[in-house]
């Protein structure tokens, strides 16, 4: 059953649509300082097709936002930004190592509950951008781990690693609350 | 922390924030939409001024004369046809014409009953015609006056001499010129001269006066006045 959209309809489809466009954003670019930007290219270009068109009829609001958000991005980082990014992924998770990952990995994700979330983020963001999608979708969007592994298209062990190894870099290098130095 | 990371992270991706940004940029591409009309139009009334200075400064002739035929007024201001009218019909022309009877100015298609003429028994030569000149810009070079029916005379008031100028009169400066028609001819003029021109149909065209403002040999603009008669009494309307 498709729907029928207007210019008045814009700030509930926003509304509505924001979190999973924002999450494949996220999932798909390569800086994440370009998130906001790509977010707000792709509704921005919502909002002249509905005042152009005056209606849209749609099967599907959602994926339909999604293709505009994938143009978006394919427009942001140009003609080779998928084959680049496909390539990097494979050679990335060949490259992966491996390390033993502690059963009780949940107590260590919580160890951080000590630590400025701020200063956190800060550090995080410094890290390569798969780290970053990573402890997003893990922290904010509150994925599980296989989900990470099939939203990211890496291997959940990928996953578990880069988070344990993080959080021993987090933990050994961001300023703990109450410690006046790292 | 996860909690107040997650905060930190909702933040960093702001819905409202970002919703904001939205409603700006779309302002912003309204603004930039009109900016380039702007500026296309911009270059294109940018030429049009171009094109009407270049017009207007060129000076060529045929420029001139499209300032001079452009306006009925425009013409009025290089020469002006003035004739002696009268109130009332069989109201002849004195000796002291120019002070007893009201000088008009001839207008496009506007008929005037002149202050009438008789070859015999009149104290003046003929129909007088004032052209004033106004050619302070030297935007002419003289007035040519024809006729094919009659001639012109100048008539000195103070010592009564009168001079036959003939068919062709050319002028620099106002003067008076005295018409007086062919009488002979003018009985087949009915034939000869377009008589669809009068208000009343019983004035019959007896001549015809062509005006020109010339410059370098060029005629610039060119009026003609018609002289209309009827029961002994005369018109004239300019065209």
């Amino acid at each position: 059953m498709s729907t029928q959209l207007t210019l008045e309809d814009f700030e509930i489809i926003y509304e509505e649509t924001y979190n999973r466009t924002l999450k494949y954003i996220v999932c798909k670019c390569s800086n994440i300082e370009d998130v906001n930007d790509l977010i707000q290219d792709t509704y921005t270009e919502l909002y002249s097709m509905l005042k152009k068109k005056k209606q849209l009829q749609l099967d599907n609001v959602e994926n339909y936002i999604i293709g505009i958000a994938n143009k978006k991005i394919k427009q942001h980082y140009g003609i080779l930004y998928s084959l680049k990014l496909s390539s990097l992924w494979i050679k990335e998770n060949n490259e992966e190592k491996m390390i033993d990952i502690p059963s009780d990995i949940d107590i260590e994700f919580k160890i951080l509950d000590n630590i400025n979330a701020n200063e956190v983020w800060k550090y995080i963001k410094k890290k390569d951008i798969r780290v970053i999608k990573v402890f997003y979708l893990y922290y904010c969007l509150e994925l599980k781990i296989s989900q990470i592994a099939i939203e990211l298209k890496i291997s959940e062990s990928n996953v578990k690693n880069i988070l344990y190894r993080t959080i021993k870099d987090i933990k050994k290098n961001v300023k703990i609350e109450g410690d006046i130095d790292v | 922390m996860s909690n107040s990371l997650k905060e930190v992270m909702k933040k960093e991706f702001d819905k409202n924030k970002n919703y904001n940004e939205i409603l700006s940029k779309v302002d912003r591409l309204n603004s930039m939409k009109n900016f380039k009309i702007k500026y296309i139009l911009a270059p294109i009334f940018m030429l049009l001024i171009i094109i009407g200075s270049f017009m207007i400064f060129n000076g060529t002739n045929l420029i001139k004369q499209e300032e001079l035929t452009g306006k009925e007024d425009s013409i009025l201001d290089i020469f002006t046809v003035k004739v002696y009218a009268a109130e009332s019909e069989n109201t002849y022309l004195t000796t002291n014409y120019n002070k007893e009877t009201e000088e008009k100015i001839l207008k496009p298609r506007v008929e005037l009953l002149l202050a009438s003429y008789n070859q015999l028994m009149s104290s003046v030569p003929g129909l007088p015609l004032k052209i004033e000149t106004n050619n302070v810009n030297k935007s002419i070079d003289e007035i040519l006056i024809t006729t094919d029916n009659g001639e012109f005379l100048t008539w000195n008031q103070e010592t009564g001499e009168v001079q036959t100028k003939g068919k062709n009169v050319s002028l620099n400066d106002t003067s008076i010129l005295y018409w007086t028609p062919n009488y002979e001819k003018t009985e087949n003029n009915n034939k000869v001269y377009e008589q669809n021109i009068w208000e009343n149909s019983n004035i019959k065209t007896i001549g015809k006066i062509n005006i020109s403002a010339q410059k370098n040999n060029e005629v610039l603009y060119e009026k003609a006045v018609y002289i209309g008669e009827t029961n002994y009494n005369y018109y004239a309307i300019l065209y």
